[in-house]
């Protein structure tokens, strides 16, 4: 087990008031696997995944535990932080373009990881760059490596962010929405992409995504946010074709049904998600989903062991049935 | 490139000239015979005339016009009724102890309001950055030359650390005149004691422009860092480990340069017409004082050649700066598409 987070509650104060955004959640993630964070649009997830970096907002408050091989993030102090993010943690974010440093050359910025943690003077960070680079299968290392980034094409762009985040050679990757922003082909290749590096780096990956395309492509284990709170973790193959939890089914359906673009996918479950500040009582998916009943607005499900997952609801779907349940 | 070099060259040129004509009819219009001015109260009509004949001020205004115009555009700024020299001999005496004035105003503005909106733009909103505002507004508030004169009052007649006014103290021999600039000749000459009498007296007006000029300049860099710092580069750079004061210098300062560089050339404009108020209160022997005494006793062409020289000044400034956008973005391609 590479990490493991525990309680974790992370909230802003607004006007006097405690908004808690990620509201007591648990899971692990096994060193070696793919670890899918899903949910709607202001869930959680990249509040999540940027506290395991310890990049929470400086605003925030956070409560909980989040451990990384055995350490401690959420009451380290920065200075020790920062240590861990790059040799051992490494991100990589939605848009390549603003990500990355618009008035440096790509090598560069590449070459500042290493430089920053001392693992390589100047000259010998440039050469690792490079390799880096081509290590992305970006076919022109040396060019590309003196481009700035608005000089190359977006999936370059995201290439080059992958190198700058595994050139320190972390073991872990969280990915927030790597491929929201590119296109279908470019996305295809960027997923084959991370799956070999997964495999010729080791890393363990952490990828948070609204599309589900992505998901089934690449998930072992996947994890179900809804309104800062775990509807459901498990297996990627349960949790895709027999999801247990309405809300998870529901997601899988609409993704089914509609071939539109990954972001409206998940909106198309009827109604929004609650805003910050705005979660129902008892389950928070209760006033959109069609299996609520009486106790569901009342009392919040605990989490419970269902089958092979874990899953927090009154009255989960049985296996057989599961799809045609979300459906009516 | 050459192309847009060559449209700024010329643009810059018509405003020259334009500022130029203003100029020369502004000073026409004011109704005062500089002839009589210079002749003295008991001076004789013939006396009053032959000067007039002397300087062509008994011509008409079209023809008086028209020779002025001609001799700019050979480079001659016309002669100072006042001193009995060409102008141009007197802006090579004058000019050089404007920019030596100018020039340190400005670097020491860029540090000290560049400094300020580091430390402001550290915690926007918390106390450090309300002190720097609050600070740096009582100083613009304060008019400039009454901000002059509280110096002089402090650092001349209470505590004797600094000279009233002046370039160099009178009873010394400057530095044997190289470059003008009193710094760099006194170094020139090997001289310390020199170099430090210069800065002494460089001190009270650099000083008095800055402090005018400092709440604007330093909001403005303070607001181009606070706008980076809030950049997605930046969380970036948070996530490769980097600390905060890398990410500061190495990432944020470079992006904030654009806009801190156009704030910066608006307020260069500022310092020039500055200059030649604090030429007067501190006594300050460059061309805004040589033009200040001259327009006292309408004498005009040292007046329409200040209005000349801060121009092209300006024009300048401007092109340098365009041309520095480049080098400093490498998204702004070219400046002339
Ligand atoms: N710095 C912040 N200050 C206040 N509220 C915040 C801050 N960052 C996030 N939030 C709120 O916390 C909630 C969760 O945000 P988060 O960014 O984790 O969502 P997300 O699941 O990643 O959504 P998306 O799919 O849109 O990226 C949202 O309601 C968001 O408005
Ligand atoms: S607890 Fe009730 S409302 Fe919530 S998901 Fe389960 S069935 Fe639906
Ligand atoms: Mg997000």
């Amino acid at each position: 087990m590479i990490l493991s987070v525990r309680d974790f509650a992370i909230g802003f104060q607004r006007e006097g008031q405690n908004l808690v955004a990620v509201d007591g959640i648990s899971f692990d993630v096994e060193a070696g696997e793919t670890f899918v964070i899903i949910g709607e649009s202001g869930s959680g997830k990249s509040l999540t995944g940027m506290s395991i970096a310890g990049l929470q907002p400086p605003t925030a408050f956070v409560s909980g535990s989040i451990r990384f091989k055995d350490r401690e993030m959420l009451k380290r102090p920065d200075a020790e932080l920062r240590k861990l993010r790059g040799p051992e943690i490494g991100l990589i974010y939605q848009d390549p373009l603003s990500s990355l440093n618009p008035v440096w050359p790509v090598g560069d910025q590449i070459a500042e990881t290493l430089v920053a943690h001392g693992l390589a003077g100047r000259a010998e960070a440039r050469k690792r760059a490079v390799e880096m680079l081509e290590r992305v299968r970006i076919p022109d290392p040396r060019r590309v490596a003196s481009a700035y980034p608005h000089e190359i094409s977006g999936g370059m762009r995201q290439r080059a962010m992958i190198a700058m985040a595994l050139a320190a050679g972390p073991s872990l990757l969280i990915a927030d929405e790597p491929t929201t922003a590119l296109d279908v082909t470019i996305k295809a290749q960027m997923l084959e992409l991370l799956a070999e590096l997964k495999h010729e780096m080791a890393l363990t990956i952490i990828l948070i995504t609204h599309d589900m395309g992505v998901v089934a492509e690449v998930a072992d284990r996947i994890l179900v946010l809804y309104a800062g709170r775990i509807a459901e973790v498990g297996p990627a193959d349960s949790i895709m074709l027999q999801p247990s939890h309405p809300y998870t089914a529901a997601l899988m359906t609409s993704a089914m049904i509609s071939q539109t673009p990954a972001k409206q996918e998940l909106n198309a479950i009827v109604g929004g998600a609650p805003g910050l500040g705005a979660f129902p009582a008892g389950c928070r998916f209760h006033p959109r989903c069609p299996r609520a009943q009486n106790d569901c607005k009342a009392v919040e499900p605990p989490r419970r062991k269902f089958g092979v997952v874990e899953l927090a609801c009154h009255h989960p779907i049985e296996a057989a049935m599961s799809l045609t349940a979300a459906r009516s | 490139m050459i192309a847009f070099l060559f449209k700024r060259l010329v643009w810059g040129l018509l405003v020259l000239i334009a500022v130029a004509v203003i100029t020369f009819f502004l000073s026409r219009v004011v109704p005062a015979d500089p002839a009589a001015f210079l002749a003295g109260q008991n001076a004789s009509e013939e006396t009053v005339q032959r000067i007039r004949v002397e300087h062509g001020l008994d011509r008409p205004l079209p023809e008086q016009f028209a020779t002025y115009m001609i001799g700019l555009a050979e480079g001659d700024l016309g002669e100072s009724i006042r001193t009995r020299r060409s102008v141009s001999t007197d802006l090579k005496q004058y000019l050089p102890a404007t920019l030596e004035l100018l020039i340190v105003s400005f670097v020491l503005y860029l540090a000290v309001s560049f400094s300020l909106a580091v430390l402001a733009a550290r915690r926007p909103g918390g106390a450090v950055d309300g002190a720097i505002r609050l600070i740096t507004m009582i100083g613009t508030g304060i008019p400039v030359f009454w901000l002059g004169m509280t110096l002089q009052f402090f650092f001349f007649y209470k505590l004797h650390w600094l000279p009233l006014g002046a370039r160099f103290p009178i009873r010394e021999t400057a530095p044997p005149v190289i470059s003008g600039f009193l710094l760099v000749d006194s170094l020139l000459a090997g001289s310390l004691s020199a170099f430090r009498a210069s800065l002494k007296h460089l001190t009270l007006p650099a000083a008095t422009i800055v402090v005018n000029l400092l709440a604007v300049g330093t909001r403005l860099s303070r607001a181009a860092l606070i706008q980076e710092q809030s950049r997605l580069y930046v969380r970036t750079a948070r996530g490769k480990g980097l600390s905060p004061n890398r990410i500061l210098f190495k990432h944020i300062l470079r992006n904030a340069l654009s806009p801190i560089l156009t704030a910066t050339t608006m307020q260069f404009g500022y310092m020039i017409s500055w200059v030649i108020l604090v030429e007067v209160i501190f006594d300050w022997p460059g061309i805004g004082l040589y033009a200040y005494q001259s327009f006292q006793v309408f004498d005009y062409s040292p007046v329409i050649a200040l209005a000349i020289v801060s121009t092209a000044g300006f024009v300048i400034i401007n092109l340098v700066m365009d041309l520095l956008y480049p080098v400093i973005d490498p998204r702004v391609q070219s400046v002339g598409s």
